[in-house]
């Protein structure tokens, strides 16, 4: 038993353990739980130092949840979690509806059902309600990334809308450490596009936002400099594509030709802002899916290179009336292993079917980080 | 460097003799040495024999330190195996001993290890461990749990 750790012994072992175990960390005793929470240079080497190990979380049903996804070749399998509570400390209400969620270094940006926004952290249990001004609609989109300055990390929102008359966004971005909103320098980008919130990812402090409808295809955001950039996609696109990110070190693509029922997996073997994109095809897997005119891939995925493995979420859609009745989760290997699993077969109330009408369940990679907001 | 052998005592009186080059991997004998050339016997006071020549032979295979790759790997798992033939227990006397006699890359090496190993432990199991005493009343416990209600329970561990 060793009771007289000299105290940087003690940092020295406990930063290099993932966030994943903090919580037994913080039960032993007040010290630890100070240790871990408080003290800012511990989050920073634990940030350099400990492994990243990722848990698997799903936004459906204005809930978000963890998974248990277990990629294991010969017995491949998912089991759904528990909600994590989000509360709202002003309302009586026990859970808080999740309509949107945009994952960046362990924060959640959640806009509510009632076009709140809140950032989260999960692990913490921790939140930061952002004020909106009052000509803010619902429907808007919202990013969040960071900058690294020499001392510290700092965070921001951005708020593109599109603007029509001059065929373009409009841009706004909230400062953490202001508390405030404020128009860029370059307040317009001149991009003819919209993005709907759901097929942005963030890596590495900057957001990535997909359309495939336009020419352009990729336009990432850098919050250093507070601009966006147009890239065009790696192959001739004629389907269905979903961004993600994968080791939270490369963009990964799933491009779903629309004519056969392949999924080609592209994986960017360079990523800067600063310089090009670059891509590589890195593997491709059969979805079995008939009538691909049916379905929808739903706007996320997680891609495991090394095992050749996709987790995607394929919703089922009636276009007439343009609801998605039900969708499953499915883990789809390379060499036609195949496995599915249906996370929720309760029936939907009319509301929650106009509601879903336009949000898929969306699948993420979640790193827990100690970040304090 | 001269081959020169250096004899280092443990506490407990047991001595070893080494290749200087392997003694200055410690670098409290490295610092020994540059201030007074002609000692060639040192003894350690806090650290006991079986402690001892784990860290020497750690040092003895790290006296070498080849920048390639195929040398560092071969390294790695090198380190990976010696690490296995601990328990927990025997980790913490190597990371204090490390620390004493200021061998940064097994410090580092039995840190990562203790981290990785703590990582599916209980609380209980922690304070046993590290000797800690659970300072929290019940409900300050039921608190700092409810913080974390973050359900990571078993969340990576594959299924049998």
């Amino acid at each position: 038993m060793i009771s007289d750790l000299p105290a940087d012994l003690l940092e020295e072992i406990l930063y290099r353990v993932p966030a994943t175990s903090h919580k037994q960390l913080r039960s032993t005793c007040k010290l630890w739980n100070v240790l871990i929470k408080k003290n800012r240079r511990f989050t920073e080497k634990h940030f350099h130092e400990a492994s990243k190990q990722s848990a698997v979380l799903m936004l459906d049903d204005r809930k978000v949840r963890s998974m248990n996804v277990n990629l294991n070749v010969s017995a491949p399998s998912i089991e759904f979690k528990s909600a994590l509570s989000l509360k709202d400390s002003h309302s009586n209400l026990e859970q808080v509806n999740i309509a949107r969620v945009f994952h960046c270094d362990g924060l959640l940006l959640c806009t509510t059902k009632e076009d709140r926004l809140v950032v989260w952290n999960p692990y913490f249990g921790v939140t930061r309600w952002i004020q909106l001004k009052s000509d803010y609609k619902s429907d808007f989109t919202y990013a969040l990334g960071y900058v690294d300055n020499k001392s510290c990390r700092t965070y921001k929102i951005l708020r593109p809308w599109e603007i029509p008359s001059i065929e373009g966004l409009g841009l706004e971005i909230y400062e953490f450490s202001s508390n405030s909103w404020r128009v860029p320098l370059s307040n317009v980008a001149l991009l003819y596009t919209y993005f709907d919130s759901d097929t942005g990812v963030s890596l590495k402090g900057n957001t990535y936002w997909l359309n495939y409808n336009s020419e352009d295809f990729l336009f990432p955001f850098d919050f250093k400099t507070e601009r966006f950039k147009c890239l065009p996609p790696p192959t001739w696109i004629d389907g269905t594509v979903v961004l993600s990110v994968v080791r939270e070190e490369q963009l990964s693509l799933l491009y779903e030709n629309n004519r056969t029922s392949k999924m080609e997996i592209w994986i960017t073997t360079n990523i800067d802002t600063e310089a090009e994109v670059l891509w590589s095809k890195s593997f491709i897997v059969d979805s079995e899916i008939q009538d691909p005119y049916t379905y929808h891939i739903c706007s996320s995925s997680l891609i495991d290179e090394e095992k050749k493995v996709v987790v995607c979420c394929i919703v089922s859609s009636d276009h007439y009336n343009r609801i998605n009745r039900m969708y499953t989760v499915n883990i789809i290997g390379e060499d036609d292993e195949y496995y599915t699993e249906i996370p929720n077969d309760e029936s939907l109330s009319a509301e929650d079917d106009k509601y879903l009408s336009r949000r898929w369940p969306i699948i993420f990679n979640y790193v827990p980080s100690l970040v304090q907001i | 460097m001269s081959s020169n052998k250096i004899v280092l005592t443990s506490s407990d009186g047991e001595s070893f003799e080494v290749e200087e080059v392997v003694a200055r991997k410690l670098q409290i004998v490295g610092h020994m040495l540059e201030d007074d050339c002609v000692i060639n016997e040192i003894p350690l006071q806090n650290v006991t024999g079986d402690i001892l020549s784990m860290v020497i032979e750690y040092c003895k295979t790290h006296v070498d330190e080849e920048e390639s790759e195929e040398a560092q790997t071969k390294l790695k798992t090198w380190d990976e195996e010696f690490m296995k033939k601990f328990d927990i227990k025997t980790l913490l006397q190597i990371i204090l001993a490390a620390n004493y006699l200021n061998v940064k890359g097994l410090l580092d090496l039995v840190s990562q290890t203790i981290a990785d190993t703590i990582k599916d432990y209980t609380p209980e199991q922690i304070r046993e461990v590290f000797g800690v005493e659970n300072d929290y009343t019940e409900e300050e416990e039921a608190e700092v749990r409810k913080e974390n209600a973050w359900a990571f329970d078993e969340a990576d561990t594959p299924k049998p």
